[in-house]
């Protein structure tokens, strides 16, 4: 006996669903579907964005066949259902448009499938339909393993610092979630925007790479607060995949490109979420069709949380006292000038005309390189900064450790001579491979 | 039927047939090629009764059916709908019905949809054609204009 739960491949959106209703004048009636959802062990909810004949007839006669589609093999299976409500809001309501919202994106129709109403159906028997096709090789068990998924929480739990969860995470990501390449953003309050930090599986880095709310599945994820999964991205491509980041185009835009995995098929956006605030978005891609499917996103969700969970404690624990300040180490040539330029502006930092980063993470180097030149130190306690960074860092809002995390990778990802090391617990250490001289360029200038 | 219409369903497009049993439950198969009579005003549809037996004794029991015709590249969708009628398909339909599903896979293959997956749909085992009137013709392309009634004979 067939059982919905057994059907997940079915649930994908990859290859349309078709429903037939039957009309007043008993003629019947026939329509594609772009999503159907599993709602329980009984129930299926199918997504109706035009209110067309199909809707229209389920109010005289609510007996509808669906045929469902297999994403994976091909195979087909009858539904008998009957209709029994249209809801136009909530938790059902929101997945089933976000997920609408996220594939329409794909094939360029977001404006054309702006979700209505779901409507929900008992199912009364399933049965598969005869098949000439020859019988696949059985499927190995693609869900991740329960035991893996309890070192991968401990692992992150267990982490000495946020930079160590975070890794953490994206190890679990490539290992357990079988990802090709994965990623974790931050959200760069107040701006509803995602800012890459670390990432894994790509040609380049990309930290610091920004995502506003609402474009792209990453974005669509952070906005609605929704996974989104696509399992079949087929001939459309993330358009940055193929594009190269260049150096003279980051400091001309003072853009950093998000990275993409050429040839990714399958693709999933995790929001970190915890206590009902977003931290950001757990992203990860994988070459094959349908790499990501219900059960990777329960065990996704489960590290997301973790993580999103881990992001906060670290803005709240409070931080170790700060220790004597230690005397200023300078490495390499102690000649060499390090051309640093601050634009107010936006917060933009150049080091020797390379672009490092703007925003918020801009602001803290330059109070580190100030601070540096001024009390000749080069050990900060985070304490301090978030100190500073309330007290002279204007618009600061939180997320400080994330954003040390992922102003360390980008200055690692740039080779700058200007570098942030851990000192212990609670302290960075700035290195720097010269003299640093800090040019604070006065707003309307640009970059030379 | 107007002349675009008929170039649009020559061309390989997906085919589903919807039928309506005695106690109004609605049925669904899929076709695997037709033929497009225009000045009869009917078009023959190819379905194998071994794959959808339901569907076929609908249509004998009812005469009635409706069939979309849906192209896969851009979702370019037209449903018709009319009165029914059933007979055994011959060696050209047979061959017609070869050729379709050699079309289509093609067309789907460029999609990137791979040759196992497609064979599902394609069953020619047993089959007849299923001779439907063109009494109306609806637009079904996803968007505004979705349902929209576009031509027919009645």
């Amino acid at each position: 006996m067939i059982r919905l739960a057994d059907l997940d491949d079915c649930f994908e959106g990859v290859i349309p669903s078709v429903v037939a209703t039957c009309g007043a004048d008993g003629l019947p009636n026939i329509s594609y579907l772009s999503h159907v959802n599993r709602v329980d062990d009984d129930h299926i909810a199918l997504s109706n964005q035009f209110f067309g004949k199909t809707a229209a007839n389920l109010r005289r006669n609510p007996c509808a066949t669906i045929l469902l589609v297999d994403g994976r093999t091909g195979a087909q299976v009858r539904v008998e259902a009957i209709f029994v409500r249209s809801e136009t809001e909530g938790a059902l309501f929101d997945r089933v448009a976000a997920q609408l919202a996220a594939s329409s994106a794909q094939v360029g129709m977001e404006a054309t499938m702006q979700l209505r109403a779901v409507d929900v159906f008992r199912v009364l028997s399933l049965q598969a339909t005869p098949t000439q096709a020859p019988v696949p090789p059985a499927d190995p068990d693609a869900r991740p393993d329960l035991p893996a998924l309890a070192d991968a929480v401990a692992a992150i739990d267990s982490a000495p610092d946020l930079g160590g969860a975070c890794e953490a995470s994206l190890d679990a990501a490539m290992a357990l979630l079988g990802a090709d390449a994965a990623m974790i953003l931050m959200r760069d309050h107040p701006r509803d925007v995602l800012m890459t930090v670390l990432s894994r599986g790509y040609e380049t880095g990309g930290a610091g790479a920004e995502v506003p709310f609402g474009i792209g599945a990453i974005g669509i994820a952070a906005a609605t607060r929704q996974v989104i999964r696509v399992g079949d991205l087929g001939r459309v491509r993330r358009l940055n995949a193929a594009i190269e980041a260049s150096s003279e185009q980051e400091a001309r835009s003072r853009r950093i490109r998000l990275p993409g995995l050429g040839g990714a098929l399958s693709h999933m956006a995790v929001p970190l979420c915890s206590g009902g605030a977003l931290a950001g978005v757990l992203f990860v891609e994988a070459r094959r069709r349908l790499a990501f499917g219900r059960a990777q996103e329960a065990a996704a969700m489960i590290l997301a949380r973790l993580l999103a969970a881990a992001m906060r404690a670290s803005e709240q624990s409070p931080a170790p006292a700060a220790e004597p300040p230690l005397p200023a180490t300078v490495t390499g040539d102690g000649g060499r000038i390090l051309r640093v330029r601050h634009y107010g502006y936006d917060d933009s930092i150049f080091i020797d005309d390379a672009y490092i980063i703007k925003g918020v993470a801009g602001r803290i180097l330059a109070f580190l390189i100030g601070s540096h030149l001024a009390e000749g130190r080069d050990v900060f306690s985070n304490r301090e900064i978030r100190l500073a960074a309330s007290l002279r860092l204007p618009g600061y809002r939180d997320n400080l450790e994330t954003r040390l995390i992922l102003l360390r990778r980008r200055l690692e990802e740039k080779s700058a001579p200007i570098r942030l090391v851990s000192a212990g617990r609670g302290q960075i250490r700035l290195v720097l491979d010269g003299r640093p001289e800090l040019v604070e360029e006065t707003p309307g200038e640009g970059p030379a | 039927m107007d002349a675009s219409l008929v170039r649009f369903l020559l061309r390989p497009v997906m085919i589903l047939v919807g039928t309506v049993d005695p106690a109004a439950r609605p049925e669904i198969g899929r076709g695997v090629g037709s033929l497009v009579l225009p000045k009869a005003g009917r078009i023959d549809v190819l379905v194998s009764r071994w794959q959808w037996p339901a569907t076929i004794a609908n249509v004998e029991r009812a005469g009635r059916a409706a069939a979309t015709f849906s192209r896969p590249a851009d979702y370019e969708t037209y449903q018709i709908k009319g009165r029914a009628t059933l007979r055994a398909a011959g060696a050209p339909e047979a061959e017609t019905a070869r050729a379709y599903c050699r079309d289509t896979l093609a067309a789907l293959m460029e999609l990137g949809m791979a040759h196992d997956l497609v064979a599902h749909w394609q069953s020619t085992r047993d089959l007849v054609v299923v001779s439907l009137s063109v009494d109306e013709v609806f637009s079904q392309t996803p968007g505004p204009l979705a349902g929209q009634r576009i031509g027919g004979a009645t």
